[in-house]
């Protein structure tokens, strides 16, 4: 079990820092997406008044794309502020999207950008690795050590009982940095748990790819894939073939009334035309689930002439028992304070994963102390970028969305791309500075290593809440006053990030001569 | 203030209680709050029964302010906070703990 512990952590610790780290922004994703996106900076309640369906968004979907297959309407939420449209095209069912003012349905400025739902939430779950899945099977793989790290850590724990809540801070480094990686491990370890299982458990269908293969073989009819059936029968997505002859669209209002009958007012929130200008089309609605766990992922579906009700698709037990796996573990529903719990809770699963790793190079150093050793110089340089090298990214990610001009091409690529580049550039140069510093000293280079990186994180953070405040003039009073959450709250969270990195930086800091005095004791 | 959160609030008030109880029920954390205060294993009986009895009313509060499977995944979350919250203040302000469960050592002494 010890050699369980160290090796799932030593091989894979540095990737699972990187789920966890971008696992936690994600629960805010939305809100880092309105500091992302000033234009969508807006305000938007229940008790708004919703755009009209036929008079006011219609005439938009005609103009913009009349002969798009598929329309997609996504009403505006609270966190999400602002009505969506997207149209699809016949290669891709999702090509192009437009943000409108949810009341006066102005156009807003495109975001150039794909923010943190759409970088970082998918880093989160697939390394941005799309090729074959590879990313998602690395996380995959990362979540079983993960579950193997938490069963061995507890079946190691000496003292899991009578040192509960032992922590001693002020005692040396080794031992504080164990207590952290205990204390907190344990703490933590029903949400770890939970965290991680449910996350293996929502993939499924990339781990077990062949499931549908095998239970509905029976069922698979000419020219239907088992997947089909699958995604059919158990999660109500049906495809429609056109009928090639032309349709006239219903009006929608009499729809979304009718689904709200059964649903409760206000609960639609999205609605998806396919084929809206042919004979064989449909309108499928989809309700929010604000307020239970499980994702709800019911649907009605309505003929696009007629306006008929098609079909309604309700989700199995068993289906719903994956929904309320997934719905703990995406958190989309309306709990201001659980997800605050559920952030905090992934930073501290960070907390656990780099304790854990730094302690490891410790006591890897003490007992090669006299001649550095390349391995544990490079485990600590690896350390180094996983940890600190991640955290630099995202916040060159976030200062590359202040900082490049509105432009949707830049350098000869999509504005959003360069963004993306800048997030990975950092992170190769910090890896190259930590490899550089272990080198340069193979025996003090890793506490060099660290603490630079350290005040660089703090740096970079404090000129992110800048560059928000010079490029949108929304500074931390302003969206204090104003009660513009998602921004004061991003900020507020930099600048405690900023903090605690120049904290752990001081530390560090007092901790160099130390090791030089322990050093030449030796010597 | 939701009635929602002020429950929220409650259920971590009395599971920071519950917590800091079982610690004062460990003997090396008793000696580092109450110094020269002989721990008696009835006391210990007391705290640890009186800590399930907190957690358990924690766990009341928050099914009161919500759903019953958020009320369970937030009381989780709580009772993780809870637990670092005490080894915190057992690390940086171990007297503090003296106030929710007081004793005297002369009291002690003539009770022995």
């Amino acid at each position: 079990m010890d050699e369980l512990h160290t090796w799932a952590g030593v091989l894979l610790g540095v990737l699972l820092f990187a789920v966890f780290w971008t696992g936690s922004l994600s629960v805010f994703d939305k809100e880092i997406d309105r500091w992302m996106m000033p234009s969508t900076r807006l305000h938007w309640d229940d008790s708004m008044q919703r755009p009209s369906l036929d008079r006011d968004i219609r005439p938009l979907l005609e103009q913009r794309a009349a002969n798009a297959p598929v329309w997609t309407i996504i009403l505006p939420l609270e966190r999400t502020p602002f009505l969506t449209l997207t149209y699809g095209s016949e290669e891709s069912r999702k090509s192009s999207r437009d943000l409108f003012h949810p009341i006066t349905l102005e156009p807003l400025a495109k975001p150039l950008t794909l923010g943190a739902s759409g970088f970082i939430y998918p880093f989160h779950h697939n390394l941005t690795l799309r090729y074959k899945n590879i990313g998602a099977w690395l996380v995959g793989i990362a979540g079983m050590a993960m579950l193997c790290l938490l069963v061995s850590g507890v079946v190691i724990h000496r003292k899991l009982f009578s040192e509960f809540f032992t922590l001693r801070l002020h005692r040396a480094f080794g031992r504080s940095t164990l207590d952290v990686h205990n204390v907190a491990g344990v703490a933590l370890l029903p949400f770890h748990l939970l965290i991680t299982l449910s996350g293996l458990i929502v993939a499924f269908a990339i781990y077990y790819p062949d499931a549908p293969q095998h239970t509905y073989r029976e069922q698979v009819q000419s020219g239907v894939s088992a997947e089909r059936v699958f995604l059919g029968e158990a999660l109500g997505r049906i495809r429609l073939r056109a009928a090639k002859q032309p349709g006239e669209l219903a009006p929608l209002e009499p729809m979304v009334a009718k689904a709200e009958q059964h649903w409760g007012p206000g609960s639609v929130y999205l609605l998806r035309i396919n084929n809206p200008k042919d004979a064989n089309g449909n309108v499928l609605l989809r309700r929010t689930s604000h307020s239970s766990v499980t994702k709800d992922i019911d649907n009605f579906r309505f003929a696009n002439v007629s306006g008929e009700v098609m079909g309604r698709f309700q989700a199995s037990a068993m289906v719903n028992t994956w929904n309320f796996i997934a719905g703990l573990h995406y958190i989309q529903f309306r709990h201001d304070a659980l997800r605050w719990l559920y952030f905090l809770g992934g930073l501290g699963g960070c907390v656990v994963i780099a304790t854990g790793l730094f302690f490891w190079t410790q006591a890897r150093r003490k007992k090669q102390q006299r001649h550095g050793h390349l391995g544990v110089s490079l485990l600590d340089a690896l350390s180094v970028a996983g940890v600190c090298g991640v955290i630099l990214a995202t916040l060159a990610f976030l200062l590359a969305n202040r900082w490049l001009p509105m432009q949707e091409q830049l350098f000869g690529l999509g504005r959003a791309r360069v963004e993306i580049l800048s997030f990975y550039a950092l992170w190769l140069v910090a890896s190259a500075h930590a490899v550089w510093r272990v080198m340069q000293d193979p025996r003090l280079g890793y506490l060099h290593a660290w603490r630079e990186q350290c005040t660089a994180i703090a740096l970079l953070a404090v000129l992110a809440v800048l560059a928000n405040w010079l490029t949108t003039g929304d500074h931390l009073l302003a969206t204090l006053r104003s009660g513009n959450g998602p921004v004061a709250g991003t900020d507020l969270c930099l600048l405690a990030a900023a903090a605690l990195a120049l904290l752990a930086a001081h530390k560090l800091r007092r901790r160099v001569p130390q090791e030089e005095t322990l050093e030449v004791a030796h010597v | 203030m939701s009635d929602a959160a002020l429950y929220s609030l409650l259920a971590l008030l009395l599971a920071v209680l519950g917590f800091a109880w079982l610690a004062l029920a460990l003997p090396n954390h008793w000696r580092q709050v109450h110094h020269g205060v002989q721990q008696t294993a009835s006391r210990q009986v007391a705290l640890r029964s009186g800590a399930s009895l907190m957690l358990g009313l924690s766990l009341l509060c928050s099914l009161a302010g919500d759903s019953p499977a958020m009320a369970i995944l937030l009381w989780l979350m709580l009772l993780g906070v809870a637990t670092l919250l005490v080894a915190l203040t057992l690390s940086w302000r171990a007297q503090w703990l003296a106030l929710l469960w007081p004793a005297r050592p002369q009291a002690e002494r003539s009770a022995d």
